[in-house]
């Protein structure tokens, strides 16, 4: 697969803007500006609390758990999830949005491309067989993933391995959010480049 | 955005505590103090939570599982967003019960949004459980229950 994958663009939902996220305190600013525009837009008020959530679980994972050493070994993932610190020009995520007649997208993207698709799997699968035990101290053992796939209708996980990964949530804004759950919840990944 | 950080209010009295939470359950969350020496009985109000991350949840279920045996703890007027938790993740009430809660409803006519308190006493006389009919404030249609019956009340099946 060697075709440009990235972008809300590409499921017919035009840019918005894309916000460079400069600061880990930056999440709750980046949330507000986002949510304040599909309010605006008159998307149902808890549409706007799914993406607020599904923005505030991305951004966690783009900030504290994607970014690795050139070893392997994660950066900050080790860092309670209030600390605040700069991101380097290398480590910063982007967020972008936009809305069209039928849904809404937001997408977390980070430069470092490690996501896997077993990662997803096994995630989701014990947050629904097990009803989240959250056995570790520091992080939410893959529940922030399963709370964003529950709030949206479509995920789409891209990723060119070692260089950049991308998660998109797509919502349909034209029916409730009840309607939203009612539906099937679907989750597509794609990839460029060689997972070694 | 600071203005929806989590706020604890406690009032004691007598034999009770009552705790009134709003704003968002995140990492930053402390539970520490307003849940240290709770009275017998306990009443936790979280009609005001408007959202609960994963570090929130983790945050809570360590709080609420140090309570004491001794305390009994009711929640009451629960926010929508509490009761999906307390259906999706095991041991979110730790031994406490929900009294009342909020029900999300959505009229498909004026398209207004409206939680209804809901106390959990009368909704499990008849069961299955099933959302009220509930007429739209706005327009004065039908409002539909908006969510999914059998998940959003699963947890009064175990009552």
């Amino acid at each position: 697969m060697t075709e440009e994958i990235f972008g809300i663009a590409k499921y017919g939902v035009p840019v918005e803007e894309t916000i460079v996220v400069t600061s880990s305190g930056q999440k709750y600013d980046v949330i507000q500006k986002v949510a304040g525009f599909y309010r605006d837009k008159g998307v149902q008020g808890r549409l706007v609390q799914n993406v607020e959530l599904i923005l505030n679980e991305l951004l966690m994972n783009a900030i504290f758990d994607a970014p690795v050493e050139a070893d392997g070994r994660k950066r900050y993932y080790h860092l309670n999830r209030s600390e605040v610190f700069p991101l380097a020009s290398g480590e910063r995520p982007e967020v972008q949005y936009g809305i069209n007649n039928d849904r809404l997208a937001v997408s977390v993207s980070d430069p470092f491309g490690n996501f896997r698709k077993e990662t997803f799997f096994s995630c989701i699968s014990r947050c629904f067989s097990e009803k989240s035990v959250l056995e570790d101290q520091t992080k939410g053992a893959g529940m922030g993933l399963f709370m964003a796939f529950k709030s949206l209708n479509q995920m789409v996980i891209n990723v060119d391995y070692h260089k950049k990964t991308e998660v998109i949530a797509l919502l349909d804004h034209r029916s409730s959010a009840g309607d939203l759950k009612k539906r099937r919840h679907s989750f597509h990944y794609f990839h460029l480049g060689d997972q070694q | 955005m600071t203005a929806k950080k989590l706020t604890i209010e406690r009032k004691d009295e007598g034999n009770h505590t009552v705790l009134s939470l709003k704003g968002i359950i995140d990492e930053e969350a402390d539970f520490s103090e307003a849940f240290s020496n709770l009275k017998p009985n306990a009443i936790v109000n979280l009609e005001g939570i408007s959202l609960i991350n994963s570090c929130g949840v983790r945050e809570w279920i360590h709080t609420v599982k140090k309570i004491p045996e001794g305390v009994k703890v009711q929640y009451d007027r629960c926010a929508p967003r509490i009761i999906e938790q307390v259906n999706y993740v095991a041991n979110f009430l730790g031994a406490g019960a929900v009294t009342s809660f909020f029900a999300p409803y959505f009229c498909p006519k004026c398209k207004s949004e409206a939680n209804v308190l809901l106390a959990v006493k009368d909704l499990i006389k008849v069961k299955p459980v099933r959302a009220p009919a509930q007429k739209c404030p706005t327009c004065k249609g039908t409002m539909e229950f908006d969510d999914i019956e059998e998940e959003y009340f699963a947890f009064l099946d175990q009552k």
